[in-house]
């Protein structure tokens, strides 16, 4: 059964439409990723399936149950916020009963669900201080707390990790993960960061413009984007688009591409060729992975290109090497000790059954 | 160094007016008639304050400054407390309950800052013969009361804008409504700008002599109309400056006590008071 | 927790639907108290006021409509340019000696000094007194009889002479010592609340640029509080002309009416006078005349935010 349904949601806020037609489908048990730009709408969507924005268009079902015009408190949800939002003037065990205190649960079950939450989350000795006496990260597991006291149908996350350091970010990252292997409650969690949107997610809904640009499962949005927004913001270091005539020479239908000196013709794999031919245009935008260039070792290798190496960043596990194709600027990832020395020129590999191409007006995906 | 001497001098220019108060206050009429405005007391007399308080003569009323020290202390404490729980209401609403329009009525409600109160004396004197409150305690307070919101509506706003919304979206979301997200969560974070709203209000309303002479007469006035007229007459026989410094001692200590207590809120209430929208 | 079954589903969500339409009505509700008591008490009196000063009213309001004729008759009157002239003069002393006074103690004060808290207070106190004692003390003190002008002689300078309070034209400058006595303190209270925003990293790199510190100040740190300067004078103007209370505890107006302002004379000819039309025209006057302060300040200031926001 889902959970969440989300049919054709807008809203506007004056004349300013902020969320355009949103549709979205969620079943239960599922943990749900709202990623993309600040500003793209992510926190109104979130506040909209809270009851804490009023909906323009459209219609949200929690649990079947068609819930438009109820408030927060009658929507079984529970939500976290970016600042926490801890009661000041409560003690911990003040701020996780408040909800239920709320909902009339009598006293001796109310700290019966403190006693366990406390527990799950480790903060037993908290449970007398003030948030004020907290860390940041012990805030954060308050935070979580009250909202899994309550027991509801769908937890809603807003950017819960951001304001941790990246440290703790990496470790409550991990533990949100378990919590939902464990409790199984679908969750809704909204964030700006890919990495977190990646690794938590079982869908992601990318946003953009106050649209789902794409809606699927992380390995797949990461590999077959929709448009090239999607293929530039989710992946990091960020995919490489180059801008290429496409051209059809002895037979053999290919890119162009030119590091600055000779210009190659780099054959497309069939299926991708046949894409592009029924397309039917010259000129296209080529998006490729920094992972799928390599600098080739071989001397004379006939699918490689001559480009110019500008920089070398060692980040550790990897290299990347900043070099220009096409006159744009490209980042290739390198084994460390493998990598091109800066102000050289290098080979390049471009691992073209990878490659994605892009309509360079409207941007969206054609082979 | 010389800045120690500089400030100490403006201190002293500061102090030189309570200084002459009080010894004044202390001194009997003979030395304060013969003997320097400056000199300390010799021998240190109460019988001033007694009189001031007691038996002094505002016109033909000599019963002193009690009865209208009462006066203001019973007006002054309603007008403060409604003035304080309507700013707070309105403050919580204008920032975590914002509807289309709400700016605006905070706007409107500003301007009342900064229009003269000539400009409400004679409407408001003639609404309150018509409901039964002129010349009387209630007046006062429905006066006060009603002019001192644009300034406690003001503090507890600029105070609320920078409390999260988010806490009271959190409450929301635990089952929390307007009437208990204010009592639980707002009210209990609020203490500060209460005690800004309280002090301002107290030492305003305390202090004000403008409604006072207006809108009251003989035994309903505050004590600062009652302190200027005690004044007055004394000037019409021989001048008794020790009773009234003794009167003007009594009128400020309320306002001064609470400057020395908690002087800290009261310059808060002035800074935020001066620095509008 | 929640009932899902379609009966049950179907109460609470009436019963919800009426406690959210509750948290809609409730803080507008909350509202209506101030929101009547400033439609009556603010715009209602203040449109009543403007329409008594076009009326004939005099002992008591009445509805009989006179033109300008009260404004006219206004304009006429010595009384009133005297308190036009009384305001002025006091009005630009107040506010430039407060200004400087509050400006200079509170550069004093904000260079590391011993006993701040002590300074601080003993300047601020005066705002806390009603500004009748501030008068009676002040009457006290500057009576030419027993007060300061007695010992100074006393001191030997047997013709020293002090004696403004019963000076007609010297009496408005008695006004303004009081007045400044009584609000200086605040504006040090608040320049010293700029001084201590402005970031210390300015100074310092002003230093280490060679700047002397008189230099520091002029140049950066002085400019720096413009929004401090802003609201002091928007606060001393709007003082300026409320100013009553001191005016009749220290001079009762006089000698005369030498020292009478628009608010003393709104009060005489409002209410002891019985020409409620001329009270109510000086009163609308007054209101005119804090807008016309006011509004050229206020322009400027949001002028030089957004100046300060698109750069
Ligand atoms: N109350 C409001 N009135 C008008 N516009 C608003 C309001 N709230 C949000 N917006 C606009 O709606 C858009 C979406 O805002 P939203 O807060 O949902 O973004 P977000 O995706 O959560 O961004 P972030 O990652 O920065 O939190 C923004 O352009 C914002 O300016
Ligand atoms: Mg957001």
């Amino acid at each position: 059964m889902s959970v969440l349904t989300i049919r054709k949601i807008n809203k506007t806020y004056g004349n300013e439409a902020v969320l355009h037609d949103i549709n979205i489908d969620m079943q239960d048990g599922e943990f749900l990723i709202l990623v993309g730009p600040s500003g793209c709408g992510k926190t109104t969507l979130l506040n909209m399936i809270a009851g804490l924005e009023s909906v323009t268009g459209g219609e949200i079902a929690i649990d079947g149950r068609r819930i438009n015009g109820l408030g927060p408190r009658d929507r079984n949800i529970a939500m976290v916020f970016q600042s926490y939002a801890l009661y000041p003037n409560m003690t911990v065990r003040g701020n996780i009963s408040f909800g239920l205190e709320m909902r009339k649960v009598p006293r001796p079950r109310r700290s019966e669900i403190v006693n366990r939450v406390a527990k799950t989350l480790q903060i037993e000795h908290l449970l007398d201080r003030k948030p004020a006496a907290l860390s940041g990260g012990q805030r954060q597991r308050v935070a979580i707390g009250r909202a899994l006291a309550r027991e509801p149908s769908l937890f809603l996350f807003d950017e819960p990790l951001s304001a941790l350091d990246a440290k703790l970010r990496d470790e409550m990252r991990t533990e949100l993960k378990i919590l939902h292997q464990r409790l199984k409650t679908s969750m809704v969690y909204v964030t700006h960061d890919q990495i977190e949107a990646m690794t938590l997610g079982d869908r992601i809904a990318v946003m953009y413009g106050g649209r789902v640009q794409q809606l699927g499962a992380p390995q797949d949005i990461y590999d077959n984007p929709t448009n090239r927004f999607v293929a530039g913001f989710i992946g990091s270091p960020a995919m490489n688009f180059i801008p290429c005539e496409l051209a059809e020479e002895n037979g053999a239908f290919g890119v162009r591409l030119s590091g600055g000196e000779e210009t190659r013709l780099l054959p497309l794999p069939d299926a991708i060729a046949d894409k592009l031919k029924s397309w039917g245009r010259g000129k296209a935008v080529l998006g490729v992975r920094p992972e799928h260039v390599t600098p080739s070792t071989a001397e004379q290798q006939t699918e490689a290109v001559s480009c110019p190496v500008n920089v070398v960043e060692p980040t550790g596990p990897n290299t990347y090497v900043f070099s220009k194709v096409n006159d744009v600027e490209i980042i290739v990832r390198c084994t460390p000790g493998h990598a091109p020395e800066a102000g050289s020129r290098a080979k390049l590999e471009f691992d073209l059954s990878k490659a994605l191409f892009f309509d360079p007006e409207t941007d969206d995906r054609v082979a | 160094m010389l800045i120690y001497a500089i400030l100490i001098f403006a201190a002293a220019y500061y102090l030189l007016p309570l200084y002459v108060m009080l010894t004044t206050s202390l001194k009997t009429l003979h030395q304060v008639n013969n003997a320097s405005l400056l000199s300390l007391p010799d021998p240190i007399t109460f019988k001033p304050w007694a009189e001031a308080w007691s038996s002094a003569c505002m016109g033909v009323n000599c019963s002193g400054l009690q009865h209208y020290f009462w006066n203001s202390v019973s007006f002054v404490l309603p007008a403060v407390f409604i003035s304080t729980v309507f700013g707070a209401l309105n403050g919580y609403v204008l920032t975590k309950w914002q509807f289309r329009g709400s700016n605006l009525f905070f706007g409107l409600l500003l301007v009342g800052t900064f229009v003269p109160y000539q400009m409400f004396l004679l409407p408001m004197a003639w609404t309150l013969g018509k409901i039964g409150l002129s010349n009387s305690i209630g007046g006062l307070v429905l006066v006060h009361s009603v002019y001192g919101l644009a300034f406690t509506t003001l503090f507890c706003r600029n105070f609320y804008v920078s409390m999260p919304d988010e806490l009271v979206k959190a409450a929301r979301v635990d089952g929390a409504g307007f009437i208990r997200i204010f009592w639980r969560i707002v009210l209990p974070l609020s203490l500060p700008i209460l005690m800004v709203s309280i002090i301002w209000q107290f030492t305003q309303i305390w202090n004000d002599f403008l409604f006072g002479i207006v809108f009251t007469s003989g035994t309903h006035q505050p004590i600062t109309v009652a302190l200027y007229n005690m004044v007055d007459t004394s000037s019409t026989g021989i001048k008794r400056y020790n009773v009234d410094m003794a009167g003007a001692v009594i009128t400020a200590l309320p306002t001064f006590i609470i400057y020395i207590l908690a002087g800290r809120y009261f310059v808060r209430g002035l800074t935020a008071g001066s620095v509008k929208g | 927790m929640a009932a899902n079954s379609p009966a049950a589903s179907a109460g609470t969500y009436r019963s919800s639907r009426w406690r959210e339409h509750l948290d809609t009505v409730l803080p507008k509700l909350t509202l209506v108290p101030t929101g009547a008591a400033a439609l009556i008490f603010l715009y209602g009196f203040i449109a009543w006021t403007i329409w008594l000063s076009f009326t004939k009213s005099t002992l008591l309001p009445n509805n009989r409509f006179a033109g300008l004729a009260q404004y006219r008759f206004l304009f006429k009157l010595d009384t009133w340019w005297v308190s036009v002239t009384n305001l002025v003069i006091f009005g630009v002393l107040y506010i430039v000696i407060c200004l400087a006074i509050g400006l200079f103690l509170a550069i004093l004060i904000d260079q590391k000094i011993r006993a701040e808290n002590l300074l601080r207070t003993i300047y601020l106190y005066p705002l806390a007194l009603s500004l009748v004692v501030t008068g009676v003390a002040w009457k006290w003190i500057l009576n030419p009889d027993l007060g300061l002008q007695s010992v100074v002689r006393s001191l030997g300078f047997t013709h020293f002479t002090f004696d403004w309070l019963v000076q007609p034209h010297m009496a408005i400058y008695t006004i303004v010592i009081a007045a400044v006595w009584q609000a200086s303190g605040f504006v040090m209270a608040l320049f010293l609340a700029g001084l201590r925003g402005i970031d210390g990293a300015i100074i310092k790199a002003a230093q280490i640029d060679g700047a002397s510190l008189p230099r520091i100040y002029l140049r950066i740190i002085i400019p720096s509080l413009r929004p401090v300067f802003f609201s002091a004078v928007i606060l001393l103007v709007s003082m300026a002309i409320k100013s009553f209370d001191l005016i009749i505890a220290l001079t009762g107006g006089g000698p005369g009416y030498a020292t009478w302002l628009p608010a003393i004379f709104m009060y005489n000819y409002g209410f002891n006078r019985g020409q409620i039309g001329l009270g109510t025209a000086a009163a609308v006057l007054m209101m005119l005349a804090v807008a016309l302060a006011l509004l050229p300040l206020i322009l400027s200031e949001l002028k030089e935010k957004r100046r300060a926001s698109t750069r």
